[in-house]
């Protein structure tokens, strides 16, 4: 265990390869359930990259996934080849967020989180209402193949590359001088400033990074359910992330992870058996920030370190 | 030992039993269906009478020799919701045809996982041509006319109306009703060039107030008010009509399902023109009559157009399995084009080229009738699909724009 702990890229290395194995064994069911907990995985890791380390708390995430989603799905519909339109999509997703993220992070705390959440509305309303282009409400469908011609095991594994690609970026990110000088701004702005850090720009790039990476997730959630909705980019989508990153365990890296996996399995569950799961998810998520503001990741912490000597 | 032995033998015998009274696993049905949401009404009715359906199929001995079994879900009026749901079926349930989509996102979403896992999806609530017709999904039966039919068949009514001149639209912002005035507006002026077109509004789908609204459309002095609209907001738009005099002031012509006759009952005037796709009281036969009655029994109400659909398009469903002795998309599809179904509309023959049903439009005036206690459509017409279904070439056009 202690091996694990002291090398991290070690663990990383063990805990991909046997998620690997796990999708490469999994039945039909189990692949498509483990494709979509992947995606959301990297969404709400993106996001909090931006909540626990940047200190910027957005409402309005959705807008750069559902771009994702978007861009992918516009330009593969256009007749874009498959391999071009993945890549548009995260651009498009970086381009709003660097655009947006100009606006935002000139504003904080509660003020930032209002933009953001403006933001996501525009974008949301523009997608629902521009028809011609995006079929509003209607959405688009059978742009592309399903699963991008990659059958659903291979479709799965390339999630689970970009989705390990995505929490390697943002770790390379925080240990680097760049994660430094984000974690000081997001921690105590006055003292990073007095450094001579401008902080705004400092927090533009955390949203860039933030942004582009749920454009990721988007683009792949496109290809995954083989549609675009307006939806994607609307308050439910900002929400459901940041459920998770609550869940999972403010200010832990692997928090999101946990969050996602929680999350998704409580509302698959739940909704299978419940008429009003919503109430009851509502319940588990208040108890959470209530006893345990560090999430379930702080649980599993506080148990495994339970045994183990102080100091 | 020995008891351990004597509860595997009564085990294995009692599954022996068992696997032998189901020779046959059952033919499942996944009803995806907007059981929550905006569409929660219309696929009640729809449901109900779906389940009427598959237990008189399996009273006469099931399909194919198997069992029919219906597998519910919600997909709560949200594509995203569909598409998951529409998955697990296939994937979870082991559906092996799916039903049950209403707003026109809902059954584009499971479409596209229906071309996807190759299940035939058969649609008997939603009107959009866009799955069916624009990107030739061969795995979407349509069962109920089109909103370019309907669009046609309202214009071929409209045309007929001496007194209809200037004509001002209103339509919920989405798929449908935006499709239908195109058609509508389309048509109208082939057949009626001296026909003008006033102002036309959008309120976005989920208004509830169309104060700001009908003054609009009443300041152009129309002869008729053109409403595409389901739903509450229906019958917001028709009260609220009242208070701004609309009905005095013009005529109007919407979507006048049964199912919200029944809801307004005595709120909705005498004398407004309206439309729906199979009215129970508006088609006489035998067939219907004991549908009616066996649907009134169970739940003490009169059927919706969206139960007859419902029933009729599983009861047609049910004759192409026979008929093809396969559950094969492509096999159910040719069943479907060569069966001779005669059902609660009449005869409804399907198309091959886009599977899409020769299904009629019903259109009428409200009033108040004796016999029930809320208005009905009267001096019903009935524009059957063959008038108005688009041709060949119109379909191989739109495929080319869509591409």
């Amino acid at each position: 265990m202690n091996i694990l702990v002291r090398h991290p890229v070690v663990a990383g290395a063990l805990a991909f390869v046997a998620s690997a194995s796990i999708l490469v064994l999994a039945n039909d069911v189990w692949l498509m359930r483990l494709t979509e907990l992947l995606i959301w995985i990297l969404f709400a890791a993106s996001l909090n990259f931006l909540i626990s380390f940047s200190g910027m708390v957005s409402f309005g995430h959705a807008a750069y996934f559902g771009l994702g989603c978007y861009g992918f799905a516009l330009s593969a519909k256009a007749g874009v080849p498959i391999i071009v339109a993945v890549m548009i999509g995260p651009l498009v997703a970086t381009f709003a967020a660097a655009i947006y993220g100009a606006l935002c992070v000139r504003l904080n705390k509660i003020y930032f989180a209002m933009l953001t959440l403006a933001c996501a509305e525009i974008t949301y309303s523009v997608i629902h209402q521009w028809y011609d282009l995006t079929g509003g409400d209607t959405g688009l469908t059978q742009f592309a193949p399903p699963s991008l011609d990659l059958g659903a095991r291979g479709f799965a594994l390339l999630v689970l590359a970009c989705c390990a690609g995505g929490l390697l970026v943002i770790r390379l990110v925080l240990n680097a001088p760049l994660g430094l000088v984000i974690r000081s701004v997001g921690e105590n702005p006055g003292r990073a400033a007095a450094l001579g850090f401008s902080q705004r720009q400092v927090q533009w790039v955390a949203f860039v990074i933030a942004g582009s990476l749920a454009g990721v997730a988007g683009t792949l959630y496109s290809a995954f359910q083989g549609n675009a909705f307006p939806d994607y980019a609307g308050m439910r989508f900002s929400l459901a992330p940041l459920v998770m990153v609550i869940l999972g365990g403010l200010g832990s890296f692997f928090g999101p992870v946990i969050g996602a996996i929680v999350e998704k399995g409580l509302t698959g569950v739940l909704s299978h058996y419940v008429v009003f799961w919503e109430l009851i998810m509502g319940v588990v998520v208040i108890t959470v920030t209530v006893y345990s503001p560090h999430g379930f990741w702080g649980l599993i912490k506080r148990v495994i370190n339970k045994g183990a000597p102080r100091g | 030992m020995k008891y351990r032995m004597y509860v595997a033998t009564v085990a294995i015998g009692l599954s022996l039993v068992t696997g032998a009274s189901f020779a046959a696993d059952p033919i499942l049905i996944g009803y995806v269906g907007d059981l929550s949401g905006a569409c929660g009404p219309y696929n009640d009715g729809n449901l109900k009478a779906t389940r009427i359906a598959v237990d008189e199929i399996n009273a006469s001995g099931g399909l194919l020799g198997r069992k029919v079994e219906l597998k519910v879900r919600d997909s709560k009026t949200n594509p995203e919701e569909a598409t998951k749901q529409a998955r697990e079926s296939i994937v979870v349930d082991k559906a092996d045809i799916l039903t049950g989509p209403c707003t026109s996102s809902v059954l584009l979403a499971d479409a596209a996982v229906a071309q996807e896992h190759k299940k035939l999806l058969w649609n008997s609530i939603g009107t959009t041509h866009r799955a069916n017709i624009d990107f030739g999904n061969r795995y979407v039966y349509q069962s109920v006319a089109n909103s370019l039919m309907e669009g046609r068949a309202l214009a071929e009514y409209a045309a007929t109306q001496k007194s209809w001149k200037r004509i001002a639209t209103i339509g919920l912002d989405y798929e449908w009703p935006r499709q239908t005035i195109e058609m509508f507006k389309q048509h109208l002026k082939e057949l009626r060039p001296d026909v003008q077109f006033v102002n036309s509004v959008w309120p976005k789908l989920g208004e509830s107030n169309f104060g700001s609204y009908i003054p609009v459309l009443l300041n152009d002095k129309p002869d008729v008010v053109f409403g595409v609209m389901f739903g509450s907001a229906s019958s917001n738009f028709i009260r609220q009509g009242k208070t701004y005099g609309m009905f005095e002031r013009t005529k109007v012509f919407t979507y006048a399902s049964t199912y919200l006759l029944k809801a307004l009952g005595n709120d909705i005037p005498e004398g407004v023109y309206g439309w729906t796709r199979s009215p129970f009281y508006g088609i006489k036969s035998p067939a219907m009559d004991s549908f009616v009655a066996k649907f009134k029994e169970a739940h003490k109400d009169f059927p919706d157009d969206e139960s007859i659909a419902g029933y009729d398009s599983m009861m047609q469903m049910a004759g192409a399995i026979k008929l093809a002795k396969s559950l094969d998309p492509a096999k159910l599809v040719d069943a479907l084009a060569a069966q001779e179904y005669v059902g609660l509309r009449g005869k409804v023959s399907v198309r091959k080229l886009d599977i899409n049903a020769y299904a009629p439009t019903f259109i009428g005036v409200t009033k108040k009738t004796p016999a029930y206690s809320f208005p009905i459509l009267t001096d019903l017409v009935r524009i059957d699909g063959e008038r108005v279904m688009p041709s060949e070439v119109e379909v191989a056009r739109m495929r080319a724009l869509a591409k």
